[in-house]
C-alpha cells in the first residue's frame, strides 16, 4: 500500500500545504507561482 | 468574528479602517507560501528572510499608499512584489545566481519576465486570469477535476482523494502533472503572465 495512504491526516491547512510542497511543487519555485495564480484565478469571488 | 474566516478583501477592508491587526492576519496568511517561493528562488535561507521583509513592506507601502487596486488577487500580488525583489537582487550580483536553467531546460527568469510588468494594473492581472482559466480548460479531464477541486471548491487533498475515489498520492501525482502541462503550455503558447 503506497506509504502516503498510511498517513494519519487532519483536515489542517498546515497538513495539506506539506502535501502540496513535498509531493506536487517538489522545490520548483515556478511551480508554486502557478499554484498561486490558479489560487487567484479560479477561487469563487465574494458575492 | 474568528479573522482566519474573514476574506482577504474584508481583512484589507479592516485594515484601510485603521484595524492595524487584520493586515498582520493578512499577511500571516501567506507568509508561508511566500516564503517558500523565495526561498527555492534564492536558496540562501538569510538571503531569503530579507526578501521576504522587503516584500511585505514594500507591499504594506503600497496599500498604505492608496494604490492597491484591489481585485481579489491578493496572493500572486505579493507573490509578483516578491519575483520582482528576486530579480533585483540576482541583478545587484549580492549572490551568485541560484536559478538560470530549471528543470524544464530553459531559463526561468526570461519566460517569468512578466515579474517586470507594473504590479497595479488591475486589467493585466484580469487578463492573466482569464488565460490561467483557458490554461485549465485545455488539461486532460483528471487533472482539470483535481485543479477544479482544489482550487475552486477549496477541497483538501484527502478530500479530493476521497470525493474522485483514488489514493492520495494518485490525487498529489495527478496535481503535479496538472502544474507541470500548465508550465508546458505557458512556454508554448509564450504566454506573458502578469
Amino acid at each position: 500500500m503506497d506509504k502516503l495512504d498510511n498517513l494519519i491526516l487532519t483536515d489542517t491547512s498546515d497538513d495539506d500545504y506539506t502535501l502540496l510542497m513535498s509531493h506536487v511543487v517538489c522545490g520548483e519555485p515556478e511551480l508554486l507561482f502557478l499554484d498561486a495564480l490558479l489560487t487567484d484565478a479560479l477561487r469563487p469571488q465574494c458575492q | 468574528m474568528n479573522v482566519q474566516m474573514l476574506s482577504d478583501q474584508e481583512l484589507l477592508g479592516r485594515y484601510l479602517q485603521g484595524d492595524r491587526s487584520a493586515i498582520s492576519s493578512l499577511i500571516e496568511k501567506y507568509s508561508r507560501r511566500v516564503r517558500d517561493y523565495i526561498r527555492m528562488m534564492v536558496k540562501d535561507t538569510d538571503v531569503a528572510d530579507d526578501i521576504f521583509q522587503e516584500t511585505f513592506i514594500k507591499a504594506v507601502r503600497v496599500i498604505d499608499e492608496g494604490r492597491y487596486a484591489d481585485n481579489g488577487k491578493f496572493l500572486s500580488w505579493v507573490l509578483r512584489i516578491a519575483h520582482n525583489q528576486v530579480i533585483d537582487h540576482f541583478r545587484a550580483g549580492r549572490a551568485a545566481a541560484t536559478v538560470g536553467e530549471s528543470s524544464a531546460g530553459y531559463n526561468i527568469l526570461g519566460t517569468m519576465r512578466f515579474a517586470e510588468r507594473t504590479v497595479e494594473e488591475s486589467i493585466e492581472a484580469e487578463q492573466t486570469s482569464a488565460e490561467v482559466r483557458a490554461l485549465v480548460e485545455e488539461l486532460p479531464d483528471e487533472q482539470r477535476e483535481v485543479v477544479m477541486l482544489r482550487y475552486y471548491s477549496g477541497l483538501s487533498f484527502k478530500e479530493i482523494a476521497e470525493q474522485t475515489g483514488v489514493s492520495i498520492n494518485t490525487a498529489l501525482g495527478r496535481m503535479r502533472y496538472a502544474l507541470i502541462n500548465m508550465r508546458k503550455m505557458i512556454k508554448d503558447k509564450n504566454l506573458v503572465l502578469c
